[in-house]
């Protein structure tokens, strides 16, 4: 078997974060056509990358992980370069005007952490070694300098893009523009890239999601509407009770969370606060709710909306995210809206939706996840996509010699 | 871009340059960037009033040579110019070096009026004393927020006044201003008695930073919030958002920079503190053990308690024994019950994981121990609800020997007047009230749950 | 771990970690001096024996023809205060003002280095540490192509033979402008400074 690599931030069982998600998923996609290994750093915590898991190589569900340390913990050094990018980085002007030097743009990236020579090291050791390397998220250390260590031919970027102040930074579309290999998430994260970056090649892969259905809906006395995930201001929880605290004959209705609260949910007798739910749990919640409510403006793919719409429940979203929107208006598995009216006009049409009506949204959500986002789908196209990308460089390799 | 291109790019750019360096002498000249304004020698001995800006405007050398003629009337030294740039070359603040030369001796002989020097100068010299300059600069921040909340109301007006959001933002945010206020006041406060004991003033700070953190989180967030409201609104008018977003982006990261301040301040009293009651800890232990071996009539006293509060149970009930040594749990095992304490975690909290009406009894041997935390009325709450109906209480104010070090270390409860105890266990759902003396006239209050 | 960029460490002693410059913060307030728009020429090297004379010509060129206000960054290598015949020197010349001097402490050259459209190189005033550390954190270099330099940078740095005052002045303009050449100098720069980086380790 062809060896290969996928470099990301963080690898491990106590790790949440999207990307993160997404580069164990790929190497679990990959690992029976490929001997995979996972090159990450020692840290778990995304800000101040403190070594906390031993260096050295390590197995996890049979792929084998090498961990690096990083040499530095994020500090104020990097807080104050970043306050400076906030104020000197004007989004609104595109192309932003940026005074900062290209050396000064690297410090940026590299005191943001984490910071990991040794794997760079490694990657320069070892890079004959591999048949391709796959570098996971465009933002951080490990895939900016590492991925110069690998010659075009051989490293696929994943960079999980989102419209974001230091994406704006003319290193990143510099240094990316030299490797044709990437993978996207959705179209809208390609288009962003276009916009941003000026790049659009590559293939739009998407992520595997959960397509097994509950065995049993859950029932819970009243129709309800659904949130899963980071109970969060950020992601709009906030709107949302406010939503539904407006909503016409909310007292028959619920209004159920499950995650970790960051916000402090009200006390409420149409609020239910779930905690933390297995899987087999959240997708029976899922499939009985009335509704599954997304209401953050910035998701870079989203599974667990995906997950709900697998569920075959009608979902909601806001309609300022990109990709939620895209997901919604192809698959015709749920609603978007634009603002508060409109939201708790949609809210109150989810709660009223008769059988039949309901299930025909689910179906249709549920038919888009099966066709894109079905496991072997995307292993399938993951595997070609990388099978591809080593073919090539094989040629090339052989032609030059 | 593969190499060979590279290559004859590079080739390519190599001649462009020399054929650009032959011609470059015949470009017109450019007039000589603005450097020291002056006359013949550059000086203006007349002159005693000056702006901030004209003096903090130029750059490096200029901005020595500048201040020296403006303040002192003269040209620096050698010596003194390359002083001065060592000074900034370490960071120091223009308004500060102006300051040392205005306020210098010869300076002061002088006399220039620099407008909106001095009370620049005196927050950089404050800003170096330590936790002062902590708290001056949250203090900047702070006065910063009155100011945005004026110029957020204004742009209220300009988003056609329509939003539901934002005006709650906005109530989110002076209310977090409000209460940003209130604090550093009480912060200010207790850091001006500085002389008085350490240890109750690194409590204070902790519960001023734990609300404090509160509402600088609530502000900043309802910052965010404003910021993203605003741009999203659809006005046509977006030159004139982006200088005001600017503003109030620029205020968030004030705020999040005094936040990360008052963080590490935090922080630093919170190592201090822990040091010291590390240093401490043994001592008092010491001292415990002792006290506790010339208690003589601890081992009769504790017996006669034991002995009464096992008569109110069946053999074999289930007691939680809280705030007490080691030897009462095997004083109540030897009279037949069963006795469990709080092993690892606060007592408190071991009470507030028994399940309801799971005990037969629970026994609080120093009560002051537990008050000094917790409301006796919540004691007395959480006790009747891990009670079963008829489960007995038993609470004393006993010298144990965890309330011992306590005491040594100055962070004791104080203790509960008896008269006051009986009447909060009636009023908590007990019945049967009794009071036990021992013959050291030390006290106890047995009481049973009544009955649901 | 391996111990890289043992140039930079030699040189400045034990206020570099092992590591390198590039882990070393630079110091801020001189960083957010020299980070500007105009031009920002950078020159480091023992130059107790003043500025060669052809880059502070080249200077005043660019000044002259080029861009008026653009700034020159010297600092000396190798003392810990700069040169005070450097000083008098620098203080004498017409571009007094454009000009800052300062020791190559290590917080001083990484913002130098940061806020620096290139390091410029000259027979007389160039420092091996310095240049390598310019290649590492991709500051483009330009200057003349002595033996020494030449072997240093390989063809990472825009060399000239027999530099004059207006082909040093004509390069800064071009690297100013053409972001393609910046990028190749950057990247050759780098591969060059990892090159002799590997060659100078024990194998793994």
């Amino acid at each position: 078997m062809k060896r290969i690599a996928i470099v990301t931030q963080r690898c491990h069982e106590s790790v949440v974060g999207g990307s993160e998600a997404l580069a164990w998923q790929y190497a679990r996609l990959l690992g029976g056509r490929f001997e995979v290994e996972i090159l990450t750093t020692t840290a778990t915590d995304c800000v101040s990358w403190a070594n906390a898991l031993p260096a050295g190589a390590t197995q996890r569900e049979g792929i084998a992980i090498q961990r690096f340390p990083t040499v530095f913990e994020r500090g104020e050094y990097w807080y104050e370069l970043h306050r400076r990018l906030m104020l000197e980085v004007q989004p609104h002007l595109a192309p932003p005007p940026c005074l900062w030097r290209a050396a000064q743009q690297e410090e940026y990236i590299r005191f943001q952490g984490p910071y990991c020579p040794a794997l760079e090291d490694w990657l320069l050791a070892h890079r004959g070694d591999y048949a391709a390397v796959l570098f996971c998220t465009y933002l951080y250390a490990p895939s900016y300098f590492g991925i110069r260590l690998i010659g075009p031919r051989r490293a696929i970027l994943i960079p999980t893009l989102h419209d974001e102040v230091p994406a704006w930074l003319p290193v990143y579309a510099a240094r990316y523009a030299a490797f044709p290999h990437r993978i996207w998430l959705t179209e809208a994260e390609r288009r962003t890239a276009t916009r941003l970056w000026g790049l659009d090649g590559g293939a739009v892969l998407g992520m595997a999601v959960e397509q097994a259905q509950a065995s049993a809906p859950a029932s819970l006395g009243a129709p309800y509407l659904l949130y899963c995930g980071r109970i969060d201001a950020a992601k709009g929880c906030d709107e949302l009770l406010d939503a539904f605290a407006r909503l016409p004959g909310r007292d028959r209705a619920k209004l159920v969370f499950t995650g970790s609260d960051h916000l402090g949910l009200p006390k409420h007798p149409w609020i239910e606060y779930h905690g933390f739910v297995d899987e087999a749990r959240k997708r029976a919640l899922m499939a009985g709710a009335a509704g599954f409510v997304l209401p953050s403006r910035y998701e870079s793919f989203s599974i667990v909306a995906l997950e709900a719409m697998a569920q075959g429940t009608p979902v909601l979203v806001n309609g300022h995210c990109e990709v939620m929107r895209e997901h919604i208006e192809t698959s015709a598995g749920g609603y978007c809206y634009t603002d508060t009216a409109q939201m708790i006009e949609r809210m109150t049409t989810l709660l009223a939706l008769d059988a039949p009506a309901r299930a025909r949204m689910g179906a249709a959500g549920r038919a888009y996840v099966l066709a894109r986002y079905g496991e072997d789908t995307v292993r399938a196209r993951l595997v070609d996509c990388v099978e591809g990308v080593i073919a090539a460089a094989d040629r090339a390799q052989a032609s030059a010699a | 871009m593969t190499p060979g291109a590279d290559d004859d790019y590079l080739e390519q750019v190599r001649q462009d340059i020399r054929a650009e360096a032959k011609v470059l002498g015949e470009r017109p000249m450019l007039a000589r960037a603005q450097t020291t304004p002056g006359d013949a020698d550059g000086i203006e001995r007349a002159r005693l009033s000056y702006a901030l800006r004209e003096l903090t405007d130029p750059q490096y050398l200029a901005f020595v040579e500048c201040a020296f003629r403006a303040l002192l009337k003269r040209r620096p030294t050698a010596d003194e110019t390359t002083g001065q740039l060592r000074l900034l070359g370490a960071g120091t603040a223009k308004t500060e070096i102006l300051g040392n030369l205005r306020w210098s001796g010869e300076g002061r002989r002088i006399g220039a009026r620099v407008r909106g020097l001095p009370s620049r100068y005196l927050l950089a010299k404050a800003a170096r004393i330590p936790l002062l300059g902590h708290l001056l600069r949250a203090g900047m921040a702070l006065a910063g927020l009155p100011f945005l909340a004026r110029q957020q109301r204004a742009l209220e007006t300009l988003a056609a006044a329509g939003r539901h959001e934002a005006q709650e933002s906005r109530r989110a945010l002076d209310a977090g201003i409000g209460e940003l206020q209130a604090h550093t006041t009480s912060l200010a406060a207790a850091l001006r008695q500085s002389e008085a004991d350490f240890d109750t003033r690194a409590q204070q700070f902790q519960a001023h930073g734990e609300s404090l953190d509160d509402a600088v989180r609530a502000t900043e967030l309802a910052l965010r919030r404003r910021i993203e409201a605003l741009e999203a609104t659809p006005l046509g008018r977006q030159e004139h958002w982006i200088s005001e977003l600017d503003y109030l982006r620029q205020r968030t990261y004030a705020v999040g920079e005094w936040f990360s301040r008052l963080e590490r301040t935090l922080g630093e009293i919170e190592t201090l503190t822990s040091k010291r009651a590390a240093a401490d800890a043994p001592r008092a232990a010491r001292a415990a053990e002792a006290a506790l071996r010339r208690d003589g009539a601890r081992a009769t006293r504790n017996g006669a308690w034991a002995t009464l509060f096992a008569e109110q149970l069946q053999p074999g009930a289930r007691v939680l024994a809280l705030a007490s040594g080691a030897d009462w749990l095997e004083l109540l095992a030897l009279r037949g019950l069963d006795a469990g304490g709080a092993d690892l975690l606060p007592a408190m909290d071991t009470l507030r994981r028994c399940n309801d009406g799971s005990m037969d009894g629970v026994a609080v041997l120093a009560l002051p121990l537990l008050a000094r935390t917790t409301p006796v009325l919540e004691l007395l709450a959480q006790a009747a609800r891990v009670l079963r109906p008829g489960g007995a209480l038993l609470l004393a104010d006993a010298p144990e020997p965890d309330q011992l070090i306590e005491i040594l270390r100055g962070t004791a409860g104080t203790g509960i007047p008896f008269d006051l105890l009986e009447c909060a266990l009636a009023a908590s759902g007990f019945e049967a009230i009794a009071r036990i003396d021992s013959a050291d006239g030390r006290a106890a209050l047995l009481a049973h749950r009544a009955a649901a | 771990m391996p111990t890289m960029h043992s140039a930079v460490a030699a040189v400045h002693g034990s206020d570099v970690r092992p590591d390198g410059l590039a882990t070393i913060a630079a110091n801020l307030a001189l960083l957010a001096r020299w980070q500007a728009r105009a031009a920002c020429w950078l020159v480091a090297g023992d130059l107790r024996t003043g500025l060669p004379h052809d880059l502070l010509e080249a200077f005043e060129l660019y000044l002259a023809r080029c861009e008026a206000d653009a700034r020159l960054i010297v600092l000396a290598t190798g003392a810990h205060e700069p040169p005070q015949a450097l000083a008098d020197a620098l203080q004498a010349c017409a571009a007094s003002a454009q000009i800052e001097l300062h020791a190559a402490q290590p917080a001083v050259l990484k913002a130098a280095l940061l806020a620096a459209d290139a390091l410029i190189l000259s027979d007389a005033a160039s420092d091996p540490a310095v240049t390598l550390a310019a290649l590492e954190l991709g500051v483009p270099v330009i200057g003349s192509a002595a033996a020494a330099t030449a072997a240093l940078t390989g063809a990472a740095a825009l060399l000239w033979p027999g530099a004059t005052p207006a082909l040093l002045a004509a390069s800064m303009e071009r690297v100013r402008q053409d972001a393609r050449l910046r990028g190749i100098l950057r990247e050759r720069g780098f591969s060059d400074w990892n090159l002799r980086r590997t060659a100078s380790e024990p194998p793994a």
